[in-house]
């Protein structure tokens, strides 16, 4: 029975994988034609490499075919060529991949660090007007659109000249010890996570808060406090696992909102992931990098639910026991 | 505030905003692309009352900006010569909503005075006519692709929930792979797969499609919920005595239950939409110059001497959010209503 | 009450419904027999009542009686024919002969639909009529039942939950049924509605000589208004027989027990057998 729920979940996973798959194939065929025929023109690269490339697309098989060793391809580790840099995406990809990881894993972890102490103090301290200007706080940083957010921090930066205003080390540190190099890497890191975590900040403070609340008000814990439970335990020992359940899932949602916003910020903050790289190759229609880098954050956003159902999963008796 | 009054508020917000878009010809004083090369990034111009000599002038009036010679880049006042705003002046041509030409303005004043509420851009174009104009494209935008989204999302959520089955599974499970990918992404490899040199209006109008298509996966699995519930109702069941078919049952029963969390579901999508666009154009991504959009209006930001000289450069998007809050303030109180409804 | 039999109206043979759900751990597939091995004959101008405890059965049969969900065995005769081997299409037509009215009528009325738009429905969807005439017979079906025609524009929620249950009926009348369903149509409704619906019906069956099928568990009114009473445990007619008899001796236990449930068997007994 315990297997059951994970292994459920981990072949969900694996067909929505599948399915990306042929979604991303689709979108490579809908472009082609432009981009052998751009890659033809492109004196750098030998008829030979393109007709090669055409035969090993196999471009003149049927789909299915084609579908198969494309697929098998990209299981090998070779995930097409890339026009603009003139090397295989494979390697392209790594160091960028890692870096957005990097940044979308630190700004969920503030993002979480802060929302869940503000959403559960907003629980607890319902109808006080403290709490009440809490939540007009949150209810106005959910108005502020995105863009406008980053730029108001890259101004900050631009400004004060407190944080550099990109990128993720400074030049000439390559031989420095680990202590300085740690430290100018956070102080990089510092706006573009600051950044991201205030985004989706608003969301989590207000569905931790209801989660919260409605589990204060379930009747096992009014029960406890009848029993004359002091408040804090109250808090944390009842009303607390009660809510996590809901928010495992919130978990995931916020994955799939983080990466997104992590695009804009790493382009207007420069921080070189994902997001930057993915902008420059669909404004040169190179379009293997535009699949792999969407394949990937499909992969990434579902591994993050998959984690959420596994927290939930060791979190939640009930499941397991179902 | 209470929900009902919560609404009305956000609806007048919305409504005379989207007046105020539709009405940008009449609006604006100048046309977007009407240009000023002697006037790059000037600041909002000032309304005067009393002039260099300190006499009060009833009709308030401004001064030409020129370029300062003691400092590069910046502006002092010509106060030799008082430029009086005029209400209901003859302007450049426009036309009404696309349709019918006129050329009667608000306010102006004359050549050449220049009167730059929102300051101008780096050729000198009037920042305010171009947020006016850029609205229309970007909320259009919104609440085309949003329209798209939901009803799409009715559809396919009605058929999914009604019929119940392997068509159920189909359709949802195609959902969850909208779902699985992060939307901006996915708009980025779509928009990336389409040629890239097309005319504006075909760019609009496939951004709209493109953006309505993604999103109807929440709002048809919502909808999806509503019509599973309502094909158990024993009217739908009386209804069937009757001798409806399916198709009756859906359009007249089924679906219009559904027409409460639709129209909550479109008042939250339109702003994300509205963001989306301007995201997509900030990024270089969206329709061309010279049509403005608030996103093309704001992408010189991405330059740090303008991002940290001009600050007139950010008004497009400190205007956004109102804009929102009107959308959420309504979403909230359909919201609301919504679950005091007696079913 | 008629004593000489008239002709059969709707005639079941071995009706029987069962359900195949899965426990949802297991996925395990397991029966349950809502009823089975009915045998019904029902009489034109005839009340037949069905009663048992909860859970015998009694609205699952309702409902397949009034073709409205299919049963999974056994036949229904109409008109000579077997109204099971029917398609949706070849069933059209005979809906109109019968119609069932629901025990909640709450839920049973779309609240979006008008009065008038509810008890129309049946003619919009059967065809019968232009809007106007549709319009005009829904208003006077509204009035046959006591309902003022200028209330056609009012939603259901703006009814008590009597005028609802009358609304309801006018709707179920719209086709002009032979055969009338009643699915424990008063237990939601106080004493004084119950009494005022019980008379509508009684004269709306005197004067369309209409058949009526009752599913109820309250004895009393089943001692008022019914010809001939099927008794209902776990699914079977454990006793069938004319009313003044089964009132006068229950013969099998069940029917016994529904006996002893009520207080005032006795004043029952006695005054039937008078």
């Amino acid at each position: 029975m315990n297997a059951k729920y994970l292994s459920r979940r981990l072949i969900n996973a694996i067909l929505l994988l599948v399915g990306i798959s042929f979604f991303s194939f689709a979108l490579l065929q809908l472009a082609p034609g432009d981009f052998f025929d751009e890659m033809r023109m492109n004196p750098r690269i030998s008829a030979a490499t393109v007709e090669g490339l055409r035969g090993q697309y196999g471009l003149d098989r049927p789909l299915l075919v084609r579908y198969e060793r494309w697929l098998g391809s990209i299981f090998r580790g070779d995930l097409g060529f890339s026009l603009a840099y003139n090397s295989p995406v494979g390697p392209l990809l790594q160091a960028r991949a890692r870096n957005t990881l990097f940044l979308t894993a630190t700004a969920t972890a503030i993002a979480w660090a802060l929302a869940i102490p503000i959403g559960i103090w907003g629980a607890a301290n319902r109808g006080k007007w403290s709490s009440r200007i809490s939540g007009l706080a949150t209810s106005t940083l959910l108005t502020v659109p995105d863009l406008l957010l980053f730029l108001c921090l890259l101004l900050l930066a631009v400004r004060t000249g407190w944080f550099p205003t990109g990128g993720m080390v400074s030049p000439g540190l390559e031989n420095a010890d680990l202590w300085h190099r740690g430290k100018d890497l956070a102080i990089h890191l510092f706006l573009p996570s600051f950044g991201l975590a205030l985004v989706t900040l608003p969301t989590l403070v207000r569905h931790i808060r209801s989660a919260m609340i409605e589990a204060l008000n379930s009747p096992f814990v009014r029960a406890a406090q009848g029993h004359g439970i002091p408040r804090r335990r109250l808090l944390f020992r009842y009303a607390l696992p009660v809510a996590t359940n809901p928010l495992t899932s919130l978990f995931g949602f916020s994955v799939a909102t983080m990466l997104s916003a992590s695009l804009l910020v790493e382009v207007i903050l420069s921080w070189p992931g994902l997001g930057p790289l993915l902008l420059e190759a669909t404004l040169t229609k190179d379009i293997f990098v535009v699949v792999d880098i969407v394949m990937l954050s499909a992969v990434f956003l579902i591994a993050g639910n998959l984690l959420a159902d596994v927290l939930l999963f060791a979190s939640d008796p009930r499941i397991r026991v179902e | 505030m209470k929900p009902r009054y919560k609404l009305r508020a956000a609806f007048i917000l919305l409504a005379a905003v989207h007046a105020a878009v539709v009405f940008a010809g009449f609006l604006a004083p100048y046309g977007f692309a009407n240009q000023d090369r002697e006037l790059p990034f000037a600041p909002p111009t000032r309304l005067h009352f009393f002039d260099a000599h300190g006499r009060f002038h009833a009709r308030p009036f401004v001064y030409r900006s020129q370029p300062d010679p003691s400092q590069p880049n910046a502006y002092i006042n010509d106060t030799t010569q008082e430029y009086p705003v005029h209400f209901f002046v003859l302007g450049a041509a426009y036309r009404i909503a696309g349709i019918l030409p006129a050329r009667e303005h608000l306010f102006g004043v004359d050549e050449p005075g220049r009167i730059l509420l929102f300051g101008s851009d780096a050729f000198g174009r009037d920042q305010f006519s171009r947020f006016l104009y850029g609205g229309q494209l970007s909320l259009l935008a919104g609440l085309l692709a949003a329209a798209i989204s939901v009803t799409l999302g009715m559809f396919i959520g009605g058929l999914a929930g009604f019929y119940g089955g392997w068509i159920d599974e189909a359709l949802m499970r195609g959902g969850d792979l909208f779902l699985a990918l992060p939307w901006l992404y996915l708009l980025f490899a779509v928009r990336a797969a389409l040629p890239l040199h097309v005319s504006q209006r075909q760019i609009f109008v496939l951004l709209v499609a493109v953006m309505g298509l993604i999103g109807w996966a929440r709002p048809a699995r919502l909808i999806r919920g509503v019509a599973l519930s309502a094909k158990e109702r024993n009217f739908v069941l009386a209804a069937r005595g009757f001798g409806a078919s399916n198709a009756y049952i859906l359009r007249r029963h089924v679906l219009p239950q559904a027409y409460s969390v639709a129209l909550t579901q479109i008042t939250l999508l339109i702003p994300q939409y509205i963001l989306a666009e301007v995201t997509l154009t900030f990024l270089g991504l969206g329709v061309g110059e010279p049509m403005p959009s608030w996103g093309s209006l704001l992408s010189s930001l991405q330059q740090y001497y303008v991002l940290a000289s001009y600050w007139w450069m950010f008004l497009p998007a400190l205007f956004l959010m109102p804009l929102f809050l009107a959308y959420y303030a309504a979403a909230d109180a359909l919201q609301e209503r919504l679950k005091s409804v007696p079913l | 009450m008629m004593t000489e039999r008239s002709e059969i109206v709707l005639c079941t043979q071995n009706l029987g419904k069962h359900y195949v759900q899965r426990r949802s751990l297991t996925r395990a597939k397991f029966t349950v027999q809502a009823f089975q091995d009915v045998d019904l004959s029902i009489h034109r101008g005839t009340t037949l009542a069905i009663v048992g405890e909860s859970g015998a059965g009694k609205s699952s049969l309702a409902r397949c009686l009034a073709l409205l969900e299919a049963p999974t065995q056994g036949e229904i005769w109409c008109d000579g024919r077997n109204l099971l081997l029917l398609r949706e299409s070849e069933l059209f037509p005979i809906r109109r002969k019968v119609q069932l009215v629901f025990q909640d009528p709450a839920s049973a009325l779309n609240p979006r639909f008008t009065a008038g738009e509810i008890v129309a429905e049946p003619l919009l969807i059967q065809r019968i009529g232009t809007k106007t005439q549709q319009r005009e017979r829904a208003l006077g079906l509204m009035e046959q039942v006591g309902l003022p025609p200028k209330w056609e524009r009012k939603f259901p929620f703006e009814f008590s939950g009597g005028q609802r249950q009358r609304l309801a009926i006018a709707r179920a009348l719209a086709l002009e049924p032979k055969l009338l369903v009643f699915d424990e149509i008063l237990s939601n409704l106080d004493l004084a509605n119950q009494e005022i619906i019980l008379q509508l019906l009684n004269e709306l069956q005197r004067a369309h000589s209409l058949t009526y099928i009752h599913v109820c568990h309250d004895l009393r009114i089943v001692s008022r208004i019914a010809d001939e009473v099927a008794v209902m445990h776990a699914g079977r007619i454990v006793e069938q027989k004319p009313a003044t008899e089964l009132f006068a001796n229950p013969g099998d236990p069940h029917t016994k027990e529904l006996f002893e449930a009520m207080p005032s068997l006795e004043m029952i007994a006695a005054g039937r057998s008078t």
